[in-house]
């Protein structure tokens, strides 16, 4: 066989586009000594063909309707050893049969697409013929890219060239296959099934116009698929799932069709052709998503109609569809790739073995997962690779890194791990906070107790033993005086205990940290550079007959270091003496306020204090040994004007401490964040019980005194209030975890029914206090109050239980709710 | 309240940033080996930013994590970047960049510089300036190797169009003079026409500066920067009247034979006319709705320098609505198109109803004053559109003969 191209045209009609063609083809950089052209026509060529001058050799052969046979018979007739398929749409540039043949230099044996960028016409017509025409020029330009993943579909391309050798023991194509469109796919199939490589080559050519209104072409289109398709099924029955030959169309109208097509197909030809008026008016009025509903449901028809055309009756339709469900799928092979080892011999792997479909895993974790596809190549480390850039996120990549020296060297940043401090001491990490699911460990039926610790990281972990009846261990991670988080580990049931190999675990699958954690020194004073101010502090404690919860308070107030502080006690209308005697046996100030409310005694406490910073806490409130450090230190940021800490629980032994812990709770996350009213949303604004609460918190006096303390008239939803005047005047605030106390929460159901009325009526309060204060804001607050509180919070809790969707107590629920209707009635003074 | 602007390059490794007193932000660029990859915001309360909190927020950010975590990957796994469309030095069309200028020099100084940078083969450029008062403008593109046209009839659209006719490129890459590229900016806004059905490229433009309380508006509520990940947009994506998705004419290019063949740049909208703005709006929705690509690069980068002062911020606001609402009418008058109804039904209710009576306003929406602004903008725009519908059929009439001359030597 001569070296060189056989060029094979198969064309409708002999018309000018055909000629234009031609003449390209005749003005080709390959010389006319290495190609031919053979043009299979439907008819006699006109007289214009016969007449046209070229250089060289052309034949013309006639197929009569039977397009396959025509090829097939062009091929044969060609002398040279490549075989080039041209559509008569395509206008060829000079550079085409060049680069096909170079192609099939490069690399023998295989077939070449040719990838050309289609300038089609642009104009006023159809737009479904323009989406058409978009949609295949992005399959072409998908063809161009390198992961590609070839498939039979690929080669209803306008041009593609195949070596004769193969064509002819492939047997060429189908005869079988008429005039549908199936010729080219059934042979793409046999190609691919023969592992035969493909390859897609970019040339220079562009699409000739078409006539502008072509939908009944589009339409005839679907027919011809229809047909192609049942015929392709019957060849290759593994394709069933890559058609909708197995799923009749749903829905009235289409359903309708559908029947009517097997049964009366006379009736469903006239309601098709009252679609294609209905269609046609819709887009001569621009109407698109109807006119594209109305063109879909045509489409779909003229589908079955073309698979109606093969089968006939709906009977074959069944037992083919039968047959097809019985037919044992393919086997596919998978390839499994565990990307902490397997990557450095991914090339290896595939080239041993050919693959079908991936599953990427991480640690044993699956982490994405590409499904075979029939009839489509075998897996090429191209492939692979792409699917892991496109899969991994930062997170896993960071990860990876620490097993892949040669991935760590090209960090930009150092990746978020615990190695070296920065200022501040804190560590230059950033977690995703732990999502922790909370729930309720219970053991038929009866709620479990939760043990509370805590763990700094590289300072060991003695195992805890002896955690009978507990049912989970929560554990705050503390990476030297930073919170990290909180895990929870689930205790066995019998010999409860809690080791630190359990805990790393936790620690690992809830915090996305791999252990083992590097220590970094637990001291106030990391850096030596860094001389922290300590400025005196006044703690300000508000009791309220309460003498033996104040006595753990003061308990761990004892055991703080920090340089310069006083406690001062203010009893807020006590009923005896007994805080007043517990005072005395230290050195704290007391100090007695008669009338009731927290507001009043907070206000008085601070009237009285020494020092410029204030720090509030409850009577109900453990504080951690370095907590004034932490409030210190949120004060170093100069505008700082108000420091709030983290809360967490200090025992969960009762159900209402689990309930409240679990729907809420004082925990605000562990990331520092500021507050300032710019940066605010106006809902944001008015959530302030997002930036903490009096049971921590810190101010400085000057911001106190500018806004004139907490306001007198409110004892419920005072700290609320006293942070919405504070973001509205333009201050700072500051929310760090790492000033951290732990709360005791209700133990009784009763006291925290009580508490939650409580909540309710105290946001309702402080939500009409602030649209008194604060007239201009009167519509963002009405609209919060009546949307996000009431519908969707309160309301809308209230109804989840109502229909058993929560299990959040019905009872909670009411009182709050109740708390927000008795908030009504409360009047603001001077409201009026 | 202002900001520093600053641009971090991460494979030059970070270090402290310490000239920020005064400030009390800084709005950092990311780019990784030279590609923009995301944006921070960073608060400076003592004057620094530590490289410990660049890193920890750069470790926050979900854009910059997932374009550099993609990066990295890449380069690792020695895997190419996706190719989008056809590639190839012998399909790139000549390109001609055009910057229109009105009265003032100093902008156009800065602009023509960093162009300079952008200097490569197939690649001329075009100062036109529009209806100026002296000849400052002229004296300052002397001192560049560009070609400097003059427009006497007032308009940006005049002004395009006169820069479109007298260039010599297939592609046209429009820039107005108060931007200041990036040096790989020509070539990134040139390589996607290599796709013969892309007929628009828009690139990333962020703010040059944000001194002012003014640019800080703009840039908050109504920022050019519309992301950093590479996006097609055709008709089965977008519809053609939400041109605003697709980019703005700070940094745009277009096909020539498109731009003088459909008369992108005709009368009635752009800068200059009543209308005020919205030329490009057209050009975007003409070349959409006819079934063109449309690309947006991040690669492609520019700053601009938004106004100074509020009373020109006011002004730009007013006319961006009043020209949006002018496309509308010209897209309904012009070419029948329904979608403008929807389009004109939909934006009066949400200016009316959800801007000025405060309904449904979500974190990021404009405070009431500037909504207020965009309502007046939308409600003068019948007006205006008439309004400049005639007096553009004035001009056009007083061009006449010059307009004749010109067609008969070309």
């Amino acid at each position: 066989m001569l070296n060189g191209i056989s060029v094979i045209i198969t064309s409708d009609r002999p018309n000018s586009r055909l000629k234009n063609l031609l003449e390209k083809l005749g003005q080709q950089t390959l010389p006319t000594e290495h190609y031919e052209v053979i043009v299979s026509l439907n008819t006699e060529p006109t007289k214009l063909l016969l007449s046209l001058k070229l250089p060289y050799p052309l034949q013309f052969i006639k197929a009569f309707d039977e397009r396959a046979a025509g090829c097939n018979t062009a091929a044969q007739l060609g002398q040279y050893s490549i075989l080039l398929f041209l559509s008569d749409e395509l206008l060829p540039g000079p550079q085409l049969l060049h680069d096909h043949l170079k192609a099939h230099e490069e690399n023998p044996g295989g077939v070449v697409l040719g990838y050309f960028s289609a300038d089609y016409p642009q104009n006023e017509g159809r737009f479904l013929s323009k989406l058409m025409n978009l949609q295949y020029t992005k399959n072409l330009n998908d063809q161009g890219q390198i992961a590609h993943r070839f498939g039979y579909r690929d080669l209803i391309s306008p041009d593609f060239s195949i070596s004769k050798s193969i064509f002819e023991d492939l047997e060429g194509f189908d005869a079988g296959f008429a005039t549908s469109k199936g010729g080219e796919l059934d042979f793409g199939i046999r190609l691919v099934k023969r592992n035969i490589a493909f390859r897609a080559i970019q040339i220079q050519a562009c699409w000739q116009p078409q006539p502008p209104n072509r939908w009944e072409l589009d339409l005839n289109t679907a027919r011809t698929t229809g047909r192609g398709e049942v015929l392709i099924l019957q060849r290759h029955p593994f394709m069933s799932a890559d058609f909708e030959f197995g799923s009749p169309p749903q829905g009235r109208l289409r359903g309708r069709l559908w029947g009517w097509l097997w049964k009366k197909p006379f009736q469903a030809m006239v309601l098709s052709f009252l679609l294609r008026l209905i269609y046609q008016f819709f887009e001569k009025l621009k109407f698109r998503s109807l006119e594209q509903r109305v063109f879909d449901v045509l489409r779909e028809y003229y589908y079955w109609l073309g698979v109606h055309d093969v089968l006939r009756k709906k009977l074959a339709w069944q037992r083919m569809q039968e047959a097809l469900s019985a037919y044992q799928d393919e086997t596919y092979r998978e390839l499994k790739i565990e990307l902490l080892t397997d990557l450095p011999q991914l090339d290896q792997l595939l080239k041993q073995t050919k693959f079908d479909s991936l599953r990427l895993l991480y640690d044993g974790q699956e982490i994405g997962y590409l499904p075979p596809r029939p009839a489509v190549e075998a897996l090429r480390p191209v492939h692979v690779r792409e699917f892991i850039v496109t899969h991994l996120d930062f997170q896993l990549v960071m990860r990876l890194a620490r097993n892949y020296a040669d991935l760590y060297r090209q960090l930009p940043l150092p990746p978020p791990n615990f190695t070296g401090t920065g200022e501040d001491g804190y560590p230059p990490l950033h977690l995703s906070e732990p999502t922790v699911f909370w729930s309720l460990p219970s053991v038929e039926g009866c709620i479990l107790k939760t043990y509370i610790t805590e763990y700094k990281v590289g300072q060991g972990f003695p195992t805890v033993s002896n955690l009978n009846g507990y049912g989970q261990a929560w554990v705050l991670i503390r990476l030297g005086l930073q919170p990290l988080g909180v895990v929870q580990v689930d205790l066995p049931p019998f010999k409860a205990v809690l080791t630190l190999s359990a805990l790393e675990a936790a620690i690992k699958f809830q915090m996305g940290v791999l252990p083992p954690l590097p220590a970094v020194p637990n001291s106030a004073s990391p850096s030596p550079s860094h001389t922290p101010l300590r400025p005196p502090i006044s703690i300000i404690i508000c009791t309220h007959n309460r003498a033996n919860m104040l006595k753990n308070c003061l308990g761990s107030l004892a055991r703080l270091d920090y340089p310069d502080y006083e406690v001062i006690v203010v009893d807020s209308a006590p009923k005896d003496e007994s805080t007043r005697k517990l005072i005395e046996t230290t050195s704290y100030r007391y100090l007695r306020e008669k009338r009731p409310g927290p507001n009043l005694a907070r206000n008085f406490g601070a009237a009285q204090a020494r020092y410029d910073i204030f720090a509030f806490i409850d009577d109900d409130v453990r504080v951690d040994r370095d907590w004034l450090h932490r409030i210190a230190d949120g004060f170093t940021y100069r505008e700082v004007a108000a420091v709030s800490g983290l809360i967490l629980p200090f025992e969960l032994e009762t159900p209402a401490q689990h309930l409240f812990e679990q729907f809420g709770g004082m925990c605000r996350g562990f990331v520092a964040r500021h507050y300032q009213l710019d940066y605010l949303s106006a809902f944001e604004r008015i959530k302030t019980f997002n930036l903490g609460t009096t049971a921590n918190m810190a101010i400085k006096r000057a911001a106190f005194e500018q806004i004139q303390g907490f306001d007198q008239y409110l004892s419920v939803g005072e700290d609320l209030e006293l942070f919405y005047r504070l973001l509205k005047n333009g201050f700072l605030l500051r929310y760090d975890p790492a000033a951290l106390v732990w709360h005791q929460h209700r133990r009784t159901f009763k006291e925290l029914e009580r508490q939650l009325y409580g909540y309710g009526k105290g946001f309702g309060n402080y939500l009409k206090t602030i649209s008194h204060k604060y007239p201009e804001d009167r519509t963002m607050i009405l609209q919060y109050t009546l949307r996000q509180w009431l519908l969707n919070g309160l309301i809308w809790r209230l109804y989840s239980g109502l229909r058993g969707k929560t299990d959040y107590p019905l009872r909670l629920s009411w009182s709050e709710l109740y708390g927000a209707f008795n908030s009504i009635f409360t009047s603001y003074p001077g409201s009026r | 309240m202002t900001s520093k602007v600053l641009s971090i390059e991460l494979s030059e490794g970070l270090r402290d940033i310490t000239d920020l007193a005064g400030y009390e932000f800084a709005q950092i660029l990311i780019r990784n080996q030279g590609r923009p990859i995301g944006s921070l915001r960073l608060a400076c309360w003592s004057g620094t930013i530590t490289t410990t909190t660049l890193t920890k927020a750069i470790n926050q950010n979900k854009v910059i994590q997932q374009n550099l975590a993609q990066m990295l990957l890449r380069n690792w796994l020695n895997q190419p970047e996706p190719n989008q469309g056809p590639q190839g030095e012998d399909n790139l069309p000549t390109a001609t960049v055009i910057v229109c200028t009105r009265n003032r020099p100093e902008h156009l100084q800065r602009c023509l510089t960093a162009l300079m940078a952008c200097q490569a083969s197939g690649v001329d450029f075009v100062v036109v300036d529009n209806a100026p008062s002296d000849d400052r403008s002229a004296l300052i593109a002397a001192g560049f190797p560009v070609q400097y046209l003059l427009e006497p009839t007032p308009g940006l659209h005049w002004a395009r169009r006169t820069g479109a006719r007298k260039a010599q490129g297939d592609v046209l890459i429009y820039t107005d003079d108060d931007v200041r590229v990036d040096p790989g900016w020509v070539a990134a806004m040139r390589a996607p026409f290599v796709d013969q059905n892309v007929a628009i490229v828009t690139g990333l433009v962020v703010a040059g500066e944000l001194d002012t309380p003014s640019q800080e508006a703009f840039e908050r509520y109504y920022s050019f920067n519309r992301g950093f990940e590479r996006r097609e947009f055709d008709l089965s994506n977008i519809l053609p009247l939400d041109t605003d998705r697709v980019g703005v004419g700070a940094s745009t290019a277009l096909r020539r034979k498109q731009v003088i063949g459909l008369d992108l740049f005709g009368p009635e909208l752009g800068a200059g006319t009543s209308a005020q703005a919205g030329d490009e709006s057209y050009a975007f929705y003409r070349l959409l709705s006819l079934g063109y690509r449309a690309v947006y690069t991040p690669d492609a980068l520019a700053w601009h320098y938004h106004r100074r002062d509020n009373a020109a911020l006011i002004k730009a606001l007013h006319g961006y609505n009043t020209g949006f609402y002018a496309v509308l009418f010209r897209s309904l008058l012009q070419h029948r198109d329904p979608q403008a109804l929807k389009f004109l039904w939909w934006l009066t209710w949400e200016r009316l109803w959800w801007s000025v009576l405060d309904r449904r306003r979500g974190p990021n929406s404009p405070p009431a004053e500037l909504a207020w602004i965009e309502t007046r903008g939308t409600l003068a725009a019948p007006k205006a559109y008439l309004k400049s519908r005639w007096r553009e059929k004035q001009l056009a009439f007083l061009r006449k003969p010059d307009k004749k001359s010109e067609d008969k030597e070309g």
